[in-house]
C-alpha cells in the first residue's frame, strides 16, 4: 500500500495533498463551527428558558399566593407565544400541581425534575427547567417547563447539511484548483522525468526539456539541458578521437605489417643466403681439399722420389710446403666443421651436464695431467635440454682454450653455473641459468674481447700457445646460438678469463 | 308505640351523627380557612401600599388589629419576637411583614375597640363575637371600625359567609371582604376601590386582577 502511494505520479500526489489539507482544514473548522454553534445555541436556549421560567414564575406569584389557579393558568397561557415551549407546570408551596400549560393535548404532563434549587436538564428532545418561585424571600411555589429542542436539532441538521454541501463544493474547487496549480509544478517534473526516461532507456542524449520558468524547477531543467549538451559534446569529441585513433591504429598496423613483411622477406633472404653460404662453404672446402691432397701427396712423392737430388734448402721448402698443406687442410676441415654445425639437425634431449664435463675431462685427461690442471666443479651441474654432443664440444673447446692459454705454474679451471637471484651479479637475465667456464690464464685484453669469436681469428703468433686454426670459439658461438643462447666473456688481462653462456631450452632439473 | 320509639331512636342517632360530622367538617373548613387568611396577612403586606409613616411606630412594627373573636388560633400566635404566622402556605413560620415585627392587638368587643383603639396597618373584623362577651353583629363591628378609622390609612379586612353579605359589608366601606365560594371551594374576596382610595392605600395590580377578586 505504502509502496503504491510512493509510486503514484507527482500530479496525483500534489492534488492529493492539496485536497487532503483543504478537507482536513474544512472538516476541522466546520466541525468546530458546528460544535460551537450547537453549544452556544444550547447555552442560549438554557438562558432563554431560564429567564422565561423566572418571568412566568414571577407572574404566577400572586396567583399562587392567593390560590387563584384560574389566574395562574391564564398567566401560563402566555407561554403559547413561545412555540418551543411544550409544557409548563406550577406547583404550590406544598408541592401540589397548581396550574399548567400544554402546547397541545398530546403533550405528556410528566414532570422530570424534583423540587429544589434551579435545575436544568437536557434529556431526550427536550430542555427541562425547574425553578422555585420566591416572594419576598419566601418560597411560594415552583415552576417546571419543558422546551422542545426540535428546532435546535433541525437547525443543526440543516447546518450540517449546508456544511457538508459546502465541504463538497470546496473539495471540488480544491481538486479543480489543485489540478490547475499542479501543472505549474508537476508538468516540468513530468517533462523532466519523460526526458530522463528517454535518455536512460534509449540513450538518446538529444532529448531536451522546454521549461523557461525562473524557479528551482527552471534551474533544474536548465541544468539537465546543459548536462545533456555537455554529454553530447563529449560524445562528439569522443567519436572524433575514436575515428582518429582508428585511423592511427590502421596506419600503424599497416606500417607494422609492411615492416614485418619486409623483415620476413629479409629473413628468408638471409636464411637462403646463409644456406647458400653454408652450401658454398661445404662445396668449396670439399672441393678445395681434393687438390690440396694432391699437392700434399705430390710434395711427399717429391721428397721420397727426389729427396737425394734436393739440397738442404730444397728439403726445407718441401717441408714448409707440406706444413702449409696440412695447415690448409686443417683450415678447410674447420670450415667444413663450421658449416656442418650450421647445417646439421640438433638432437635436443635432457642431458646431465655433469656427465658431459666428465666425458670431456676423460678425453682431455692426458693434457690435463701433463699440465697439472685442477678442474673444479663447485656444485653439481643441472640437467639441461640440449644436444649432448654439441654441448660437449662447447665445454671441450672452452677447456682446451683454458689449458692452452695459461702461463701460470698452478693452473685451474672452474666449471659452474649461476642462477637468478643466487649470485650478486648483473649478468643474469630475469630467469634461467648462466653456465660459465673460468680459468686463471693469461686473460684477454679488452680491445680483443669482441673479436675472439671471429673465425680464424688468432690473437697470438701462429706457433705460440700450441697453434690452432682459431675456429674453436667460432664453433662454440655457433653451437650456443643454435641452442638459442648467448655467449660472452669477462676477462682481466693477466689474471684469467670467464666465458659465460646460456642455453635457451632451459634447465630440466 | 314501639314503632314510634324505634323511629325516634333512629332519628336521634341520625341527627346526632349528622350533627357531629357537620361540626367536624365545619371545623376542618374553618381551620383551613384561617390558615389561609393568616397567610394572606403576609401577602397584603406586600401587595398593598401604605402611605409613608401612617402612624407612630409603623416603621418598626406591622400592626394587625383583630376586632371580635380571634379565629386564627395557632396560625397567628405570639413568638419570641412579636407574633408569627404559621401557615401551610409557607414552609417556615413568618415572623416579619414588610421586614417588620408583627404585632397583633385583639379587641374582644366593640366597646373595648372604641376605648382602646390604637392605629394599625390592618384591622381584621371577625365574623363572630368573642366568647364570653356580649354578642354583637358583624354590622355593629363594621360600623364602629369604619367610624373609628375614618380618614386613617388602615386596611379594613372583613369576612362574610356568602357573597351577598360580603358585598354589603364591602359596600359599607370595608376595603377587602372575604367570602367562601363553596361551589368552587375557593376563598374569594371583594375589594372596594373607593374605600381603598379613602384610606390612602394602593393595592397593586396583580392582586386586583386575580379571578378570585371582585372589584366594587
Amino acid at each position: 500500500m505504502m509502496q503504491n502511494l510512493h509510486d503514484l505520479s507527482i500530479r496525483i500526489k500534489l492534488i492529493g495533498s492539496l485536497v487532503t489539507v483543504v478537507s482536513v482544514v474544512l472538516v476541522l473548522s466546520t466541525v468546530a463551527g458546528l460544535v460551537e454553534h450547537y453549544q452556544s445555541s444550547k447555552a442560549a436556549m438554557v438562558n432563554q428558558f431560564s429567564v422565561l421560567a423566572d418571568s412566568l414564575g414571577e407572574a404566577s406569584t400572586t396567583a399562587l399566593a392567593f390560590f387563584d389557579d384560574e389566574t395562574g393558568a391564564e398567566v401560563l397561557a402566555s407561554a403559547r407565544l413561545e412555540p418551543k415551549l411544550v409544557f409548563v407546570q406550577t406547583f404550590d408551596s406544598a408541592g401540589n400541581r397548581f396550574a399548567s400549560y400544554k402546547q397541545s393535548d398530546s403533550v405528556s404532563d410528566d414532570v422530570l425534575l424534583s423540587p429544589g434549587q434551579d435545575q436544568i436538564l437536557f434529556k431526550g428532545e427536550f430542555l427541562h427547567v425547574s425553578k422555585p418561585i420566591v416572594y419576598e424571600d419566601e418560597v411560594v411555589g415552583r415552576i417546571y417547563l419543558r422546551a422542545s429542542m426540535r428546532s435546535l436539532y433541525a437547525t443543526t441538521r440543516h447546518k450540517v447539511y449546508l456544511a457538508t454541501l459546502s465541504l463538497l463544493i470546496c473539495l471540488g474547487i480544491a481538486v479543480l484548483l489543485g489540478s490547475l496549480l499542479q501543472r505549474a509544478i508537476a508538468k516540468p517534473i513530468q517533462q523532466l522525468a519523460a526526458a530522463t526516461k528517454k535518455v536512460a532507456r534509449e540513450g538518446d542524449y538529444s532529448a531536451r526539456v522546454d521549461i523557461t520558468t525562473g524557479d528551482e524547477l527552471g534551474v533544474l531543467c536548465d541544468g539537465f539541458n546543459t548536462m545533456l549538451e555537455q554529454i553530447q559534446q563529449r560524445d562528439r569529441e569522443l567519436e572524433k578521437h575514436r575515428t582518429h585513433l582508428e585511423e592511427l591504429v590502421h596506419e600503424r598496423t599497416s606500417r607494422l605489417e609492411a615492416q614485418t613483411q619486409e623483415l620476413t622477406d629479409s629473413n628468408e633472404r638471409l636464411e637462403r643466403s646463409n644456406q647458400e653460404l653454408d652450401d658454398f662453404a661445404y662445396i668449396v672446402s670439399h672441393d678445395l681439399k681434393e687438390p690440396l691432397r694432391g699437392i700434399s701427396r705430390y710434395s711427399s712423392f717429391l721428397a721420397e722420389d727426389y729427396g737425394d737430388q734436393l739440397d738442404q734448402a730444397g728439403h726445407e721448402k718441401i717441408e714448409t710446403l707440406q706444413r702449409l698443406c696440412l695447415r690448409q687442410e686443417n683450415l678447410i676441415d674447420s670450415l667444413l666443421h663450421y658449416s656442418r654445425v650450421g647445417r646439421a639437425e640438433f638432437a635436443i634431449a635432457p642431458t646431465d651436464l655433469n656427465e658431459i664435463v666428465e666425458q670431456v675431462c676423460d678425453m682431455m685427461h692426458v693434457t690435463l695431467d701433463e699440465q697439472g690442471v685442477d678442474v673444479r666443479v663447485p656444485r653439481p651441474l643441472p640437467t639441461v635440454k640440449c644436444d649432448s654432443v654439441r654441448i660437449a664440444e662447447v665445454y671441450r673447446n672452452l677447456m682446451t682454450n683454458a689449458v692452452k692459454y695459461n702461463d701460470k705454474p698452478e693452473k685451474w679451471i672452474e666449471i659452474g653455473f649461476l642462477q637468478h637471484g643466487q649470485e650478486n651479479t648483473n649478468l643474469l637475465k630475469q630467469d634461467g641459468v648462466v653456465f660459465y667456464v673460468r680459468d686463471n690464464g693469461i686473460g684477454i685484453r679488452e680491445k680483443h674481447q669482441q673479436s675472439v669469436f671471429r673465425i680464424f681469428k688468432r690473437l697470438h703468433a701462429r706457433d705460440k700457445y700450441g697453434g690452432g686454426t682459431g675456429a674453436g670459439l667460432t664453433f662454440v658461438k655457433k653451437i650456443v646460438e643454435r641452442h638459442g643462447g648467448k655467449i660472452w666473456l669477462e676477462s682481466t688481462y693477466g689474471d684469467g678469463t670467464t666465458f659465460y653462456f646460456t642455453v635457451e631450452p632451459g634447465v630440466v632439473a | 308505640m314501639r314503632r314510634i320509639l324505634s323511629t325516634l331512636c333512629l332519628a336521634l342517632c341520625f341527627t346526632a351523627l349528622s350533627h357531629s360530622s357537620t361540626a367536624d367538617a365545619q371545623q376542618a373548613v374553618r381551620n383551613r380557612e384561617y390558615d389561609i387568611k393568616a397567610g394572606y396577612f403576609f401577602f397584603f403586606g406586600g401587595y398593598v401600599q401604605w402611605p409613608s409613616n401612617p402612624f407612630q411606630g409603623a416603621e418598626k412594627e406591622f400592626v394587625i388589629g383583630v376586632l371580635g373573636s380571634n379565629p386564627f388560633g395557632t396560625h397567628l400566635r405570639p413568638g419570641p419576637d412579636g407574633f408569627v404566622i404559621d401557615s401551610s402556605q409557607f414552609r417556615n413560620s413568618i415572623g416579619k411583614i414588610q421586614r417588620k415585627r408583627i404585632k397583633v392587638i385583639e379587641y374582644d368587643s366593640v366597646d373595648e375597640f372604641e376605648m382602646n383603639y390604637r392605629p394599625c396597618h390592618i384591622l381584621f373584623i371577625s365574623r363572630s363575637s368573642a366568647p364570653g362577651s356580649r354578642a354583637e353583629t358583624v354590622q355593629e363591628r363594621v360600623s364602629v371600625a369604619l367610624q373609628k378609622t375614618k380618614g386613617q390609612p388602615v386596611l379594613l379586612v372583613g369576612e362574610a359567609v356568602n357573597k351577598r353579605e360580603s358585598e354589603s359589608i364591602a359596600a359599607s366601606g370595608v376595603t377587602i371582604c372575604y367570602w367562601n365560594d363553596l361551589n368552587a371551594d375557593r376563598l374569594k374576596m371583594i375589594i372596594n376601590r373607593q374605600a381603598e382610595r379613602n384610606a390612602q392605600l394602593t393595592i397593586r395590580a396583580p392582586l386586583l386582577h386575580l379571578s378570585i377578586v371582585t372589584l366594587l
